[in-house]
């Protein structure tokens, strides 16, 4: 049987989703007999090599790199799917939006207990090699079409290999309600 | 001006970085920076939030090393309410440590198990792999 190809990636989120997939521990023995990697920080294949069956896309998009690894991951997956609550609708991220974003750098870099008097200059990064930060956290749905939802903060490991399981085999998406959570 | 070389992503660390390597006319390496290259505002978003919310909020900005933001957030909690370090129940105490411990054990067998042995084993496969 040709293997499921599968790429997955993190944008705006902490990682957790990763961990979480990470968590069906010994079935990764399985998981390596069903799919084969492509890009992905689980195996650091850094550039896509070949159309993907599957991606999986943890964080929303909080900088205009996230836009553009999104879009690639859409330009190279048939199947693309929202991991965890940061790629569904933002996350915890997506608190900033209520707030300009100079408040948030101000505090992060002029203000805040740890930087205060430390930076009398006022710098801000300003590298031309750091991404550009957008207005808002936007979540993956918005920037580009998402076949599926996987929700929680971070899904359950459980959750992520059913769904895996039933898209590598063509199946419908039952996934029990147990192992559902949505924070 | 020398050549530029980017390693992007680098995937061994929690958190979203690149490595630039700039090159001057004979290849020697001028300059070697770390970017990181994520923003989002934690500093500020917190604030203005009930602070019992605090502990599990942080818990996101890491999802390999949550348990040490989750400790972190207590601490300040217990500033917050008025108790000193001492002041702890010794169940709290060891409760916290537990956690930690729990952590550290498996930060330890995650970086082993899923970061390191499969990059060394990986980086022996003919993928395009620039191993970091
Ligand atoms: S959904 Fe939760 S676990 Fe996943 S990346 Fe976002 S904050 Fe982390």
């Amino acid at each position: 049987m040709n293997k499921t190809i599968v790429a997955t990636t993190s944008l705006a989120g902490c990682f957790g989703c990763h961990m979480s997939f990470l968590d069906i521990d010994e079935k990764i023995l399985d998981l390596i007999e069903l799919v084969e990697f492509n890009k992905s920080p689980i195996n650091d294949i850094k550039e896509f090599t070949r159309m993907c069956d599957i991606g999986l896309i943890e964080g929303g998009c909080c900088n205009n790199e996230n836009v553009h690894v999104l879009r690639n991951f859409r330009a190279h997956c048939k199947i693309l799917v929202s991991v965890g609550e940061c790629a569904i609708m933002g996350g915890l991220p997506a608190l900033r939006n209520a707030i300009p974003l100079s408040e948030c750098m101000a505090e992060a870099y002029l203000h805040g207990p740890s930087v205060a008097g430390n930076n009398e200059n006022g710098i801000m990064p300003n590298d031309p090699e750091l991404p550009v930060i957008l207005d808002k956290v936007y979540p993956c749905h918005e920037i580009v079409r998402i076949d599926y939802h996987l929700p929680g903060c971070p899904p359950r490991a459980d959750l992520i290999w059913q769904a895996l399981v039933a898209l590598v085999q063509g199946d419908p998406l039952k996934l029990p309600y147990e192992l559902i959570k949505f924070d | 001006m020398g050549q530029k070389l980017t390693i992007e992503p680098i995937t061994r660390v929690e958190g979203h970085g690149k490595v630039t390597i700039h090159l001057d006319d004979e290849n020697n390496v001028v300059q070697s920076r770390l970017h990181i290259v994520e923003f989002r505002g934690f500093e500020r978003f917190v604030q203005g939030r009930p602070y019992w919310e605090a502990p599990v909020l942080v818990q996101r900005l890491c999802g390999i090393c949550p348990v040490s933001h989750h400790l972190a957030a207590a601490k300040a909690m217990d500033a917050i309410v008025g108790v000193e370090p001492e002041g702890l129940t010794p169940t709290g105490e060891k409760m916290r440590r537990l956690m930690h411990y729990g952590q550290i054990f498996q930060s330890h067998a995650l970086h082993f198990f899923t970061w390191s042995v499969p990059i060394c084993y990986l980086a022996s496969m003919p993928v395009p792999n620039k191993g970091m």
